[in-house]
């Protein structure tokens, strides 16, 4: 990573957005508007594609704690599929893995 | 009189160095006198707003008509208005004539008697008149008329060039003193920025700039600044306050919103900005011109002004004028994100002040040492908070938390978490308990916030402790002979987070060792731009492992910062506690 741009990115299709890059201070904006706009365009559980999410630190834990929040409001569920064991590591840590579901 | 050509080559050459209106008025009055033999002679100009004509320069005027005549309606009926409205020269033989054709000047005292009022137009513009006066009754031949008209159109040509290039100027002086009170760190003390403001203000036509603020019922002169007076300025800066009730135009000003003009002194129109006799003292002999006070307004509010007068005897142009209400503007906004800035600041250290606890070293027999690392970068603050507390039934009480986000709300929220913490563990609630109300107190008090915590009760005589942890990173235990261990049995969720398949807090206990260490920490210690917070983890047990456990802990917690601390994006909370 070369300055202070993140490589980051977010495709959302049926309820199922792909996260790609890097979750920090940086691109948690990015990351929570991609995820707030999936959350209205589909009506049922939220799944959030890990897999190619290299980084991710507390403030991407904080848009998932307040996307939670706003789902379980609506009695939907957060799904998070596929995070590598680092990541996954920092959702346990963060209590995340208490709330959403971890695949 | 010379021959015409000779005439109009005289008054061209002389006016031809003339680069200001002052200077071309002053080159053609000269050229009047020198080659027309006049005795008086006149330059009166329109009044930008296109109402009046103002006697501008004179020589030799008859003192009563110029007090009568000084200014007057251009749709008087009189010689001047006259001509600018028709663009016609007047000539008058005689005063005879004069009162014959223009009875309400008539009897009017002067020191001539043949005039002529000449109009003054360049490039399709009226600019105003001259008038020269001779000493004697004459006439005025064609070849007569021809000359004076050239010397008038010379002078009229002069004028507007000088007006063009003044404006220009202007123009230039404008991008520069905007730019000048612009150069200054709204990140320094608003004071600093309301100093520098007015010493750039206070040049050229600017003898006096004061800045003021209101403060309650009274208006603060913060600063002052003058080219004739600066010492007196310098003594009046934070002295003799004005009533916001005062009719002085610096307290008009904020109460109504609106620029308020400053008459001359010896109008008698100027209140003074303080009744006090110590003012009067100071400002003794000091005078001032005329000039304005702009209000200083932020988000539709006045909360200060700023004093721009001219030097004594004179007044601004509209053009000045407008140019001192955009300086205005500009320090207004400009102080604006200076207080707001030192605001959040004043907040947050407020807040961790009152908040964060003294520089205790020992809560019921335990040791500790706690550092607190704000934001590296300015404007910004954050949410996290530790807390030792000496319970009544003599165990000891520890946590750290952080509140998501930054800024004056998350150090609000975290005000508050905190106290409410201590009010349940101080009451004997155990960890578990205690984040559970914390947790529903906060889904109440804001339903937008989260927050991560630990909470521990330690016992010095059984050596047990019990902990819950909400999301928090865990804390790491260092007991003699023994290696590192993470207090990370379970997690649960953060603070704040009440869903509908969240579970009670769970409390985890377990038995501490004599001389063990119990390190508390914000995600700020362990997390990086790049560093995952398992890595930092995993570098904290690695600094801790093998220490001599009875070294002082300031010294050991100084090299837990140093050692780690990564990103300035984040705040960060240590505490070290040492059990007896």
């Amino acid at each position: 990573m070369g300055g202070n741009e993140v490589e980051f990115s977010a495709t959302a299709a049926d309820g199922v957005v792909v996260v790609r890059g890097e979750i920090d201070l940086a691109s948690a904006p990015r990351f929570e508007h991609a995820l707030a706009d999936a959350l209205e365009e589909a009506r049922g559980d939220l799944v959030v594609d890990l897999a190619g999410v290299a980084f991710m630190d507390s403030a991407g834990m904080n848009v998932l704690v307040r996307i939670f929040k706003t789902l379980d409001s609506e009695g939907r569920t957060l799904r998070l599929v596929h995070p590598n064991p680092s990541v996954r590591r920092a959702l346990e840590i963060g209590g995340v893995a208490t709330f959403a579901s971890l695949g | 009189m010379p021959h015409r050509l000779a005439l109009v080559r005289a008054v061209a050459a002389s006016l031809g160095s003339a680069a200001t209106v002052d200077d071309v008025a002053a080159a053609t009055l000269k050229a009047a006198a020198e080659y027309l033999d006049a005795v008086t002679s006149s330059v009166w100009l329109v009044s930008e707003d296109g109402v009046f004509l103002d006697l501008r320069y004179q020589t030799n005027a008859h003192p009563d008509a110029m007090a009568q005549f000084g200014r007057v309606p251009l749709d008087a009926d009189i010689p001047g208005p006259h001509v600018v409205a028709s663009g016609e020269a007047c000539f008058l033989e005689s005063t005879a004539e004069r009162d014959a054709r223009w009875p309400l000047i008539a009897g009017t005292p002067s020191d001539s008697d043949a005039m002529v009022v000449l109009p003054l137009e360049a490039n399709g513009r009226r600019l105003g008149v001259l008038s020269i006066g001779f000493g004697f009754p004459r006439s005025f031949d064609k070849e007569d008329r021809v000359a004076l008209l050239a010397v008038a159109d010379q002078c009229a040509i002069g004028l507007d060039r000088a007006r063009l290039y003044e404006a220009e100027r202007r123009q230039t002086d404008a991008q520069r003193l905007l730019a000048t009170i612009s150069q200054v760190d709204t990140s320094m003390d608003w004071h600093a920025v309301a100093h520098h403001a007015v010493a750039v203000c206070a040049r050229d036509e600017v003898d006096f700039c004061g800045l003021y603020v209101r403060e309650g019922h009274l208006v603060r002169r913060v600063a002052l600044a003058s080219q004739t007076h600066p010492d007196v300025a310098l003594s009046l800066v934070d002295r003799y306050p004005t009533a916001l009730g005062s009719p002085a135009p610096n307290a008009a000003a904020i109460r109504t919103g609106e620029p308020t003009v400053v008459g001359s002194p010896e109008d008698g129109s100027i209140t003074a900005a303080s009744p006090a006799p110590g003012y009067a003292a100071v400002m003794e002999g000091v005078e001032t011109g005329a000039g304005w006070v702009f209000p200083l307004i932020d988000r539709g509010v006045a909360f200060g002004s700023m004093l721009f007068t001219a030097r004594a005897g004179r007044a601004f142009n509209d053009d000045t004028t407008e140019l001192l209400r955009a300086a205005a503007e500009r320090t207004a906004a400009l102080l604006a994100s200076a207080s707001a800035f030192a605001e959040q600041r004043a907040a947050i250290e407020a807040l961790h002040e009152v908040v964060l606890p003294g520089p205790v070293d020992t809560v019921n027999g335990f040791e500790i040492a706690a550092r607190y690392v704000p934001l590296a970068h300015a404007g910004a603050i954050g949410g996290d908070w530790w807390d030792a507390l000496a319970l009544p039934d003599g165990r000891a009480a520890f946590a750290v938390g952080d509140v998501a986000g930054h800024g004056v709300p998350s150090a609000a929220v975290m005000g508050q978490l905190r106290n409410a913490l201590r009010m349940s563990l101080v009451s004997n609630r155990e960890p578990a308990e205690a984040l559970g109300e914390l947790s529903r107190y906060l889904d109440w008090m804001q339903p937008t916030a989260h927050c991560t915590a630990v909470a521990a009760v330690a016992d010095a005589v059984s050596g047990r402790l019990t902990w819950t942890n909400a999301g928090h990173p865990p804390p790491l235990l260092v007991a003699p002979g023994a290696p590192p261990v993470y207090l990370d049995s379970a997690t649960a969720a953060p603070l704040g987070v009440i869903g509908r398949h969240t579970s009670p807090y769970a409390q985890h206990a377990v038995d501490v060792p004599r001389g063990a260490l119990v390190v508390l920490y914000t995600d700020g210690l362990v997390e990086g731009r790049t560093r995952p917070i398992d890595a930092g983890m995993a570098q904290l047990a690695e600094l801790v492992e093998g220490i001599a456990l009875d070294q002082p802990l300031d010294k050991l917690a100084d090299e837990m910062l140093a050692a780690l601390v990564d990103s300035p994006d984040d705040d960060v909370c240590l505490l070290v506690v040492r059990l007896p």
